[in-house]
C-alpha cells in the first residue's frame, strides 16, 4: 500500500451561494463519504486548510499574507488515502463531494521511505 | 448530536445567531453578522464533515463568528466599538435561544414593514431559509427574492428596529402581526399558489415550530395562538395523506384517513380546548373549529354538516371574507342539498372571487347533472389557477363530468 495525498481546489464560488440548510446536506456528504474511506482502510488524514495565511521567501527576510491566487487556484483542504497505486487512487477520489461544488482533486503520491 | 436533533440544525442554529449578534452589536451591522455566520457555518460544514461534530456545537459556531467579527472590527479600527466587544467574549446563554430567536421574529413583524416583507424576513433570518430556497418557496426568481430581501433587510435597518420584545400595550397589535405572518408561511406551504408540488412541508414545519417557540413564553400565551397552533396541527395531520398520491391532488373526501395523524389531531385538540377557555373569538378559533369538525369525522359523509354549518354562519356575522363563503358553500351542499347550496352560491358569492369560485361552483353544478356547465366551471378554473397540479385535478374533474 502506498500513501497518496488529495490537494482540493475550487468550489468556493457555489459555497458561496448556499443556505445553511445545503451546507448542512453537503456536510452530511462529506461525512458519509469519508465515513466509506474510513470503513475501508482507506483514509488515513485530511483537514480543510484555513483561507488565509503567509508566505516566506528567503529564509523569512520576506514574510507576506497569502497567497493571494484565484480562487480555483489555492488549496483548500488535503486527504491522505491508502492506496494500491495511482490508479487506484484516482478511483477512490471520484466520489469526492468537492466535485459537486465544480471543484478539483490533484493526486499525488507520497514518496515513501521504503524502495 | 443526536441525528434527530441534526435536522435543520444549520438553518435554525443561524436564526438564532443572527439573533444574538444583532443584539450585541445592532442592526446596522446585519450585512456583517450575516457574513460572519454565513463563514462559520461554511467551516463547520467542512470540519465537522471531515472530522466528527464537537461537543457544544452552538458554542463553537458562536466562537468562529464573533472572533471573525471582532477581526472585522479590528481592522476596521472602530475604535468605540472595540470595548463593547472586549466585553462580549464570554459566551452566552443558549438556553436563551427560544427568547432570542422570538425577539429577531417581532422585530421582522414590525408594523413598518410590508407583509411580503415581513415574510421574507422572517423566512431569511428567522428560520435560515437560504435565497434559492425563499425563491422556490414563494415562486419568484432568484434574483427578484435577492431584491426584495435586500429592500427588506435596508428598511429593516433604517427603521432602527429594535430586537425587543414589545412591551404590553404593543405586544398584542405586533403579536397579531406575528400570528398573521406565521399563518401566511403556513398556509404557502399547504397549499402552494404556484409551481408544481402539493404542498411545501418545510415551510408548515417552520412556521408551526415557530408558533410553538410563542407559545413556550407564558405571556405570549394567547388564546388566538392556541387556535392558530390548533388549526395548523389539524391541517399538518393530513399532510402524509395529501402526499399519497404522488403529484396527484387528493381531496378531503379522498383522503386515506388511516394516514391522518393522531398525534397531530391530539396535539389540535389540546390547544383547541386552551383556545376556547376564552371568549374572545378571532378568525383563527374559527377556522380551527372548522377544522376540528373536518378531522374527527370518521368519514367524509360522516361529517357533522350542520355543525359545520352553524360555525360558518356565526363566523360569517363577523368577517366578510368571499373565501370564507365559497367554502360555506360546499358545507350547504352537504348539509342542505345542491340546490339550495346553488341559490346561496349565487347571491354570496362572485366571479371576482377567482378560481375557487368555479371550482366550487362546478361541484355544485355537477351534483345538479348539469354536466356541460360543471365542465366551462372546470376550465375557468383550471386557467386561472397557477399550480400545475390543481390544473390536473381540474381535468379529472372535467373527465368526470363527461363521463
Amino acid at each position: 500500500m502506498t500513501k497518496f495525498m488529495y490537494l482540493f481546489r475550487g468550489g468556493d464560488a457555489r459555497r458561496a451561494q448556499q443556505s445553511p440548510e445545503e451546507m448542512q446536506a453537503h456536510m452530511e456528504v462529506w461525512k458519509t463519504w469519508m465515513g466509506a474511506l474510513a470503513g475501508k482502510g482507506q483514509l488515513v488524514d485530511g483537514l480543510p486548510l484555513g483561507k488565509e495565511g503567509k508566505v516566506v521567501l528567503s529564509a523569512g527576510e520576506t514574510i507576506t499574507d497569502g497567497p493571494f491566487a484565484e480562487g480555483n487556484e489555492i488549496v483548500g483542504g488535503y486527504l491522505i488515502v491508502n492506496a494500491r497505486d495511482i490508479g487506484e487512487a484516482v478511483d477512490i477520489s471520484k466520489g469526492c463531494p468537492i466535485f459537486e461544488h465544480e471543484g478539483t482533486v490533484e493526486v499525488r503520491e507520497i514518496m515513501s521511505m521504503d524502495m | 448530536m443526536v441525528k434527530e436533533k441534526l435536522d435543520h440544525w444549520f438553518r435554525h442554529e443561524y436564526g438564532k445567531m443572527l439573533s444574538i449578534f444583532i443584539t450585541k452589536f445592532g442592526a446596522d451591522k446585519i450585512d456583517l453578522i450575516e457574513d460572519a455566520l454565513h463563514e462559520s457555518l461554511y467551516r463547520a460544514m467542512l470540519t465537522w464533515g471531515y472530522k466528527e461534530i464537537p461537543n457544544n456545537p452552538s458554542a463553537w459556531i458562536y466562537k468562529v463568528a464573533s472572533n471573525n467579527l471582532i477581526d472585522h472590527f479590528r481592522k476596521k479600527a472602530f475604535q468605540d466599538d472595540i470595548p463593547e466587544i472586549a466585553e462580549e467574549l464570554t459566551d452566552p446563554e443558549f438556553s436563551e435561544i427560544n427568547d432570542q430567536t422570538l425577539k429577531l421574529i417581532f422585530a421582522c413583524c414590525h408594523p413598518k414593514l410590508r407583509e411580503q416583507e415581513s415574510i421574507i424576513l422572517c423566512l431569511k433570518f428567522g428560520a435560515g431559509f437560504g435565497l434559492h430556497e425563499i425563491s422556490r418557496v414563494l415562486f419568484i426568481t432568484y434574483e427578484a427574492a435577492k431584491k426584495k430581501f435586500q429592500r427588506a433587510k435596508n428598511h429593516f435597518k433604517s427603521y432602527h428596529i429594535s430586537l425587543e420584545i414589545p412591551g404590553n400595550k404593543e405586544l398584542q397589535s405586533r403579536l397579531n402581526s406575528v400570528l398573521k405572518v406565521i399563518f401566511l408561511i403556513f398556509t404557502e406551504g399547504y397549499r402552494p399558489t404556484e409551481g408544481d408540488q402539493i404542498l411545501k412541508e418545510d415551510l408548515c414545519f417552520e412556521a408551526l415550530r415557530t408558533a410553538l417557540i410563542l407559545h413556550s413564553h407564558e405571556n405570549l400565551r394567547s388564546s388566538n395562538l392556541c387556535a392558530l397552533i390548533a388549526l395548523m396541527c389539524f391541517k399538518s395531520a393530513r399532510i402524509e395523506a395529501r402526499m399519497q398520491g404522488g403529484d396527484e391532488f387528493i381531496r378531503l373526501r379522498d383522503q386515506d384517513r388511516s394516514l391522518w395523524s393522531s398525534e397531530l389531531i391530539e396535539e389540535g385538540n389540546r390547544f383547541l380546548a386552551q383556545a376556547f377557555k376564552e371568549h374572545n373569538h378571532s378568525e383563527f378559533h374559527f377556522h380551527a373549529a372548522v377544522e376540528s369538525q373536518y378531522i374527527q369525522a370518521d368519514t367524509f359523509e360522516k361529517t357533522n354538516w350542520t355543525g359545520l354549518l352553524n360555525i360558518y354562519n356565526y363566523w360569517r356575522k363577523l368577517t366578510k371574507n368571499p373565501s370564507l363563503e365559497l367554502n360555506r358553500i360546499v358545507v350547504v351542499m352537504h348539509a342542505q342539498g345542491a340546490e339550495k347550496a346553488y341559490e346561496e352560491l349565487k347571491q354570496n358569492c362572485s366571479e371576482k372571487n377567482g378560481y375557487l369560485f368555479f371550482a366550487i361552483k362546478g361541484e355544485v353544478l355537477q351534483q345538479l347533472n348539469r354536466h356541460r356547465e360543471a365542465t366551462e366551471c372546470f376550465l375557468k378554473a383550471k386557467s386561472q389557477t397557477k399550480n400545475k397540479i390543481e390544473k390536473r385535478f381540474f381535468d379529472g374533474r372535467i373527465k368526470f363530468s363527461d363521463l
